[in-house]
């Protein structure tokens, strides 16, 4: 961001969530199949350019005790924000600091740190920062990883937004003497809304952007928390002052002239799991993905010539939530069917689940263990199964007396403590939930210190001072209640939500 | 830009100007700036960027009734275009229908512009006197906006895909706010073409004359179209058993409908023959 877009992020703060792709795990666990030696999750060091109020470093954070985090970012409401919500939450591992990226280009980073991050992101920020900005961005990233290091960069992408581009040509236009950021996301939303209905039975060219504009509706419901009180999302997007698509061929050739090469697309999709960049183009151009994340790194990175195509690697561990519909067939967390019918290692696999186990020991000998690395990899590509290089600190049963990381606690305190309907909370696997505030009560009290009589009682007393519409099942009886947190608290471990118990 | 383009970016200036009742009688065109001597109609595009001298020569040199037509593109659909998207029929989502459209519009590409850009390009033309007209923007339900830039950035967008004329013409003779009004039927007295059959089964009249126009293979004249499209329809009706009438109301029916397949870039208009070549 830059000093023009100080005022803005600081007046409009922009609803900053964790991201499952920025994780270090989910890098690391990438660059692992494209033939990288990356850094263990555990205790790496990650950089955030452009990190808001740090939320997806503290997510993160505060399941990676060892691991160090620090983030900057020009807002500096946002980062105080940050560092307010970090001290609540007991995170030391986390430094967060109000710097522009031209002045941290200048002065360079942090005493000591240049080339010390294993892990860097620059979510969000390439396409909407200034042209001269960009330049900076992608030094500081380069400057910042370590010989090993793994970056991520996100953009949107072209062929893919250019009917995004229309609307925002539209909106931009329509709401450039508008002030008011409320105001200007109402018009600008009017305004899709209105071609989104004014075309729906056209053909040709309007037809098509008539479409995008009801998609791109769909989307923004989904961008924008439902407590916000207008879509702020909105005004940092369609209605920002800089946001410019970027083809592949052209992002591949600014990240080469810093000094970074591609590793892999993320996250990976099935078909596309091709060698690196190659096709990738005109794969954006046939399926119109508005929008690109690739993991980046030096260009002097010891395997950086090894374009190593994504594959299957059977010393990663194996996860999946496979709650079970009818005999032998499964429902994953992402709604997908899984009926592992005639194949052992899959069988396996799934009897495992909820837990964590090394593909390598799903299968007898290299054949099958070869052969079930490629399924699981094409399903980890579906979206349907988790690999990851190494297993998070997470409870596999529920103990006498649960916890989950402080961070999620602290979140969910603060949200019951104002009454929200909802918030969103986040996982060991950095994949964030919305949790109702019957839910949020039981998440508070999960400090490893009540047993589960305590945490009932506990949120049974809390209840009772909201509307029961609130408290839902809490407010009915006391069975129910203690029935929902047996509920919710099996529903945590099953998402990772339950840290281990402490040796 | 090929003198090829050039010339039929003419011609879909003539047919902006002829639509909206603003062609001279007798048009001369020129894409030259000064414009050739004798020239009524200017034809530009924004590449290189047009600025305020460039209006200004041309107030000098035009006739009381002359226009400058500034054809342009929107900065979205030239890059769909460029982009060499590749149509999946298998999908019905917006990319996949942008894709369709893409892979179906023959039409010349003119410079695109922004609409920021487009708004520069509308204030160096005032600076010369001279005032953008727009029609109403008939694709929005809620009204259209009521200055003739703000219509023209949203027609631009919205539809101005293909090559699409901004009309300027002398204040003194700018209607209130620039509205103009669009004159369909008007269409049929020049000529059309279409370069593909798009239809197997005539159902409707431009159905028919589309089948019309391949059948005939080059530009046909309006009139013609119209009596061929109406024989063709009635051909396809008595084939299914079923028996159509000529109506008064073919005529609008059929002109609205090809100016809206000129505006979608799939059908050219001409208000002059094409031939020979309107600019010299």
């Amino acid at each position: 961001m830059t000093a023009s877009a100080r005022f803005v992020y600081d007046e409009v703060p922009y609803d900053t969530e964790a991201n499952a792709e920025t994780h270090p795990a989910a890098l690391a666990t990438l660059a692992r199949m494209c033939g990288r030696s990356p850094a263990s999750p555990r205790t790496a060091r990650v950089l955030e350019i452009g990190c808001g109020n740090g939320e997806n470093l503290l997510a993160a954070a505060t399941w990676l005790p060892r691991a160090r985090f620090v983030g900057f970012d020009l807002a500096s409401s946002a980062v105080a924000a940050g560092a307010a919500a970090a001290s609540r939450s007991g995170l030391s591992n986390v430094e967060l600091f109000a710097a522009d990226i031209r002045d941290v280009r200048r002065r360079g980073l942090p005493d000591g740190t240049a080339g010390s991050f294993d892990y860097v992101i620059a979510h969000g920020m390439y396409s909407w920062v200034p042209e001269d900005v960009r330049a900076d961005l992608l030094a500081i990233l380069r400057d910042a990883l370590g010989p090993n290091g793994v970056g991520f960069v996100s953009v949107n992408a072209l062929p893919g937004w250019e009917l995004r581009r229309a609307l925002r040509e539209i909106a931009m236009d329509a709401t450039r003497e508008i002030d008011e950021p409320a105001a200007k996301v109402a018009e600008a939303l009017r305004l899709v809304a209105e071609i989104g209905r004014a075309g729906k039975d056209a053909d040709g060219f309007f037809g098509a952007l008539s479409a995008a504009a009801r998609e791109y509706e769909e989307h923004v419901t989904r961008a924008t928390p439902p407590e916000a009180p207008y879509s702020r999302y909105v005004f940092h997007d369609l209605l920002a002052d800089y946001n410019d698509p970027f083809s592949v061929p052209e992002l591949e050739r600014r990240l080469g002239e810093a000094g970074l090469r591609v590793v892999c697309e993320t996250p990976l999709r099935p078909g596309r799991a091709t060698p690196v960049f190659e096709g990738l183009a005109a794969d954006m151009a046939r399926t119109g993905t508005p929008f690109l994340q690739v993991l980046v790194e030096r260009d002097d990175a010891p395997s950086a010539s090894e374009q190593a195509a994504p594959r299957a690697d059977p010393d990663l561990f194996f996860w999946a939530d496979l709650a079970p519909v009818s005999s032998g067939t499964y429902r994953t967390t992402t709604g997908a069917l899984v009926r592992p019918v005639g194949d052992v290692g899959l069988a396996r696999a799934v009897a495992h689940a909820p837990g964590f186990v090394r593909v390598r020991d799903l299968a007898d000998d290299d054949d099958a263990r070869g052969r079930l690395a490629r399924q699981l990899f094409e399903g980890f590509c579906e979206g349907v199964f988790t690999l990851t290089v190494e297993p998070p600190p997470c409870a596999s049963s529920l103990g006498e007396r649960p916890r989950t990381a402080g961070h999620v606690r602290a979140r969910a305190a603060e949200a019951v403590e104002r009454r929200a309907t909802s918030a969103v909370v986040t996982n060991a696997l950095h994949r964030s939930f919305r949790v109702s505030w019957s839910e949020l009560v039981v998440i508070r009290a999960l400090d490893g210190t009540h047993a589960i009589d305590a945490i009932v009682a506990a949120a049974i007393a809390e209840a009772r001072t909201v509307p029961s519409s609130l408290a839902g099942p809490l407010a009915i009886s006391e069975r129910d209640a203690e029935r929902h947190v047996v509920t919710v608290l099996d529903r945590l471990r099953r998402h990772l939500f339950l840290l281990e118990d402490e040796p | 830009m090929t003198p090829e383009t050039l010339e039929a970016l003419a011609h879909r200036a003539l047919v902006a100007a002829t639509l909206h009742d603003l062609a001279p009688r007798s048009p001369r065109l020129s894409a030259r700036m000064p414009p050739t001597s004798g020239a009524n109609v200017v034809v530009a595009v924004d590449d290189p960027p047009l600025d305020a001298s460039c209006f200004a020569t041309a107030r000098e040199t035009l006739p009381p009734d002359g226009i400058v037509a500034v054809v342009v593109s929107s900065t979205t659909a030239a890059g769909l275009l460029r982009a060499g998207v590749v149509r999946d029929p298998t999908r019905d989502d917006a990319y996949a229908r942008a894709s369709a459209w893409a892979a179906s519009v023959r039409a010349p590409l003119a410079p695109p512009v922004s609409p920021s850009r487009l708004r520069a390009i509308v204030a160096a033309a005032s600076a010369s006197g001279f005032a953008l007209v727009e029609p109403e923007v008939r694709l929005l339900r809620s009204g259209s906006p009521r200055t003739a830039v703000d219509r023209a950035v949203v027609s631009v967008v919205l539809r101005g895909a293909v090559a699409r004329p901004l009309l300027f013409v002398p204040e003194r003779r700018a209607p209130k706010n620039g509205l103009v009004k669009l004159r369909e039927e008007r269409a049929l007295d020049g000529w059309i073409e279409a370069r593909e059959a798009r239809v197997q089964a005539p159902a409707s009249l431009l159905d028919a004359a589309l089948v019309a126009l391949a059948r005939h293979g080059g530009p046909m004249r309006g009139k013609d179209l119209l009596r061929e499209a109406r024989a063709i329809r009635a051909e396809a009706a008595e084939s299914r058993g079923e028996r159509v009438t000529p109506s008064a109301s073919d005529g609008p029916t059929l002109a609205k409908a090809l100016v809206e397949a000129w505006h979608e870039g799939w059908l050219e208009l001409y208000a002059v023959e094409p031939r020979p070549p309107l600019l010299r």
